[in-house]
Parts: structure tokens; C-alpha cells; sequence
């Protein structure tokens, strides 16, 4: 399996380095759910930043949760906002 | 056998702490103090690492300056078009004085230093224009045609409004700024919102924009000219660059408004991919040279307080293991 999921809350500096960018895939989305390389140095990062682990499935629902919420924001926004960028729409976690 | 004094000239130094780790690179010493460990320095790939956070999300604002003095100004929040300004030190986020305009606008662009700024533009179709003097904002001259999401690139005494929107079209437009007023130039090759730019008034890159643009063009300081396109085409990028022929551009958004990840280095020629943002967005605010660092301030979707940092390249210390 290449990649594991995870909720942690980004709380800034030292949250991820340039070194852990080196040492293994990271992605960040909505929900505060990150998409993790799943060899040793990933795992050691979601135990440093006390992450939640999560299935892909349920690290899916909460991403596509936010995407709906940010739809709804959107139906509701003006006409000059909508102009300016397509409604979101979900997509597949890596 | 080789050994080190063999290869290096001296013996593995032993010391109280590590050095700093660029100088160290290709070197290999002794930490006598607590934990005690042999280790050595390596020049890793660039790389984006978190940054401090803003204590608003924020979106389609202005942004300027350097990663260790670096603005966020005005832009989009979750309670919606914002005057408020944020300077950051390398180490944290301080409220600093509100832009003066009467309603709040965003999509305003910005560029300069933290001692002297300037922002332009905004919804809706704003002609406002404020320098910041690194206290405080003053009204300036008027942009000729008002426009938000434009390009941006220079320094407060001249800097680049390039295409952007009017009402009800995608512009084309360049405006030249000294200062105090703005002055028309040629137009771009491609009208375009949403685009991002680099460099100064004489040479200057703008790249990206909606939809999903690649399209980049360089500017000799009288008039632009198709270059190189960027590799992955986005809406709402961001970069920055203080002397083109080097330029960095990340993220931005896809065709379903999706944030992008992506970071594309300019050599002056073209673009090649270099890393990607840990949290993939588009329409944020950017600071710092692009040659070295930089600064991902915000963005959406969905509208993030997150910062990123940009190392080029990455050094890094590190401790020999054995088993």
C-alpha cells in the first residue's frame, strides 16, 4: 500500500519540514486530513503530530464533506465570485 | 582504506553543537554534548515546509515582501472582503494597520518590500491604489482601468499591473506604476485573470491564469512576448520572482476548481517541475525572492490559514546510525 490516511491538525512551523518533504509523500486537504507515504518516516511523522489514523474510505468522506460544504458556499456566492472560478467538485484521494 | 583526515585533510572535529547545516555540507563531526552522536550535513532537493499560520484564512489578497518580512494584505475571509493587514518576521503574524479604502475589496495585488509596499486594484473593478511606507497605508494615484486579479511583480517605485478582470471580460490590459502614478503600456499577449507574475518593470514574467492557463510571457520593459509554457496549466496561481530569468510558480486551481499542488521553476527558458506544496491550493499570497524561498500565505479551496515555506535547495543534518 503506498499511502496511509490521517487527521492531525497543522499547527504550523515544524508541523512538516524540508526534511520530511524529502523523506516521504505528504498532501494536505480539506478537513485537516493528510495523505501520508506509508514507509517508515511517514509513520513516524503521523506519531509526532499525534494524527488519527483513518481508512481511506472515511478520510474520503471527510474530504468530500468539506467539497459539499464549499459547494453550497459557492451556489451562494455572487455573480462576480462565480465568474471568477468553476463550482468545486469532489475528487479521489491519492 | 581511505580515511577521513585522508580525504578531508583533518580529523573528525568533536563539537559542543551542530553547525549550521549549509556550511556543514560534506563534513562530518562529533556532538560531545548530550545526545552524543556522528553526524554529517547532505544538500537535499527543495522543498516546501509548514510555516507559521495566518490567524485568519484568507484568499485573494495581496501579498509582498521577503519570507523573514513578508505582507498579507486585505483578500477574502470566511466573513467576507477584508481591510485587514498582517506582517510576518520569520517568526509570527502581527495585526498591523488596516487598508484605507471605504468597502473592503479583494482580488488586489501588491508588490515591494515591508518598508515600502504598494497594493492596486480589487473587486469591484477598483482603481484604488495604497502605498504602505511600513506603518501604515495612503491612498495614491488611480489605476487608468480598474480590475482585480492581475498579475503582479516590481517593487513599489515600479511595479507591473498586467491583464486581469474588467467587467465583463478578462483583461489585456498593462499598467506601469513609479510610486505615485500608473502609466499605460502594451498589452499582454493573452488576456487573462487569475495570472501570476515575477521580476522587475524591464524583465518581467507573468504565467498561469484562468482557465487553466500554461501560457507564460516575458517582458523586456516595452513589450511581452510568448515564452515557454508552464508544464501544468492552472487557474488563480501564485509565484514570484525578484529577477527574471528565475521565477517559481505553485499551485493554483484545476478545471473543477481544485487546489494544485504543483511548483514549476523558470531558468529562463522554461519551466520544469521542481516539488510539490503540501496542501495544493491556488489564489493565496506569496513573498520572497523565488530564487532560494518563498512564502505560500493562504489560499482556497477551501480557504486555509496554511503557510508554507520554500527551500531551495534543502540542507539538512543528520545522525550515523548503526546496527
Amino acid at each position: 500500500m503506498a499511502n496511509t490516511y490521517c487527521t492531525a491538525t497543522n499547527f504550523g512551523k515544524g508541523f512538516f519540514t524540508h526534511e520530511d518533504r524529502n523523506d516521504f509523500y505528504l498532501s494536505g486537504h480539506a478537513g485537516d486530513v493528510w495523505v501520508v507515504g506509508n514507509n517508515a518516516a511517514g509513520v513516524s511523522w503521523i506519531n509526532r503530530v499525534s494524527g488519527t489514523a483513518k481508512v481511506k474510505a472515511d478520510a474520503q468522506a471527510i474530504v468530500d464533506g468539506k467539497v459539499e460544504e464549499a459547494q453550497v458556499a459557492y451556489d451562494a456566492s455572487s455573480a462576480e465570485e462565480q465568474a471568477r472560478h468553476p463550482r468545486p467538485a469532489k475528487y479521489i484521494l491519492p | 582504506m581511505a580515511t577521513y583526515k585522508g580525504i578531508k585533510g583533518v580529523k573528525v572535529q568533536s563539537k559542543a553543537s551542530d553547525p549550521t547545516a549549509s556550511e556543514a555540507v560534506g563534513t562530518v563531526w562529533y556532538n560531545s554534548t548530550s545526545p552524543t552522536a556522528l553526524k554529517y550535513a547532505i544538500q537535499g532537493t527543495a522543498a516546501w515546509a509548514a510555516s507559521v499560520a495566518l490567524p485568519t484564512a484568507t484568499n485573494n489578497g495581496a501579498g509582498f515582501g521577503i519570507v523573514t518580512a513578508a505582507m498579507n494584505a486585505a483578500g477574502y475571509t470566511p466573513g467576507g472582503a477584508t481591510t485587514n493587514c498582517q506582517t510576518f518576521d520569520g517568526t509570527a503574524w502581527t495585526e498591523v494597520g488596516n487598508t484605507t479604502e471605504a468597502a473592503p475589496h479583494y482580488g488586489r495585488r501588491g508588490a515591494g518590500t515591508l518598508t515600502a509596499g504598494v497594493i492596486w486594484g480589487g473587486t469591484t473593478q477598483t482603481v484604488d491604489t495604497e502605498n504602505w511606507n511600513g506603518s501604515s497605508w495612503s491612498a495614491s494615484g488611480h489605476m487608468a482601468t480598474g480590475r482585480h486579479n492581475s498579475a503582479s511583480l516590481g517593487i513599489q517605485t515600479a511595479a507591473i499591473s498586467a491583464a486581469g478582470y474588467t467587467d465583463p471580460a478578462t483583461s489585456a490590459d498593462t499598467e506601469i506604476y513609479n510610486g505615485s502614478t500608473w502609466t499605460t503600456g502594451n498589452n499582454v499577449q493573452t488576456a487573462r485573470q487569475g495570472a501570476a507574475g515575477a521580476g522587475v518593470t524591464t524583465a518581467a514574467l507573468i504565467f498561469g491564469g484562468n482557465d487553466v492557463l500554461t501560457a507564460s510571457e516575458t517582458y523586456d520593459g516595452t513589450c511581452w512576448a510568448t515564452t515557454n509554457s508552464l508544464n501544468t496549466g492552472r487557474s488563480s496561481a501564485t509565484g514570484t520572482g525578484d529577477s527574471v530569468p528565475v521565477a517559481l510558480c505553485w499551485g493554483g486551481a484545476n478545471v473543477s476548481w481544485a487546489g494544485i499542488a504543483n511548483t514549476e521553476k523558470y531558468d529562463g527558458t522554461s519551466w520544469a517541475e521542481v516539488a510539490d506544496l503540501a496542501t495544493a491550493r491556488g489564489d493565496g499570497q506569496e513573498a520572497g525572492t523565488g530564487k532560494t524561498s518563498a512564502l505560500c500565505i493562504g489560499g482556497e479551496p477551501p480557504r486555509t490559514t496554511a503557510v508554507e515555506e520554500w527551500a531551495d535547495p534543502v540542507y539538512t543534518i543528520k545522525t550515523v546510525t548503526v546496527s
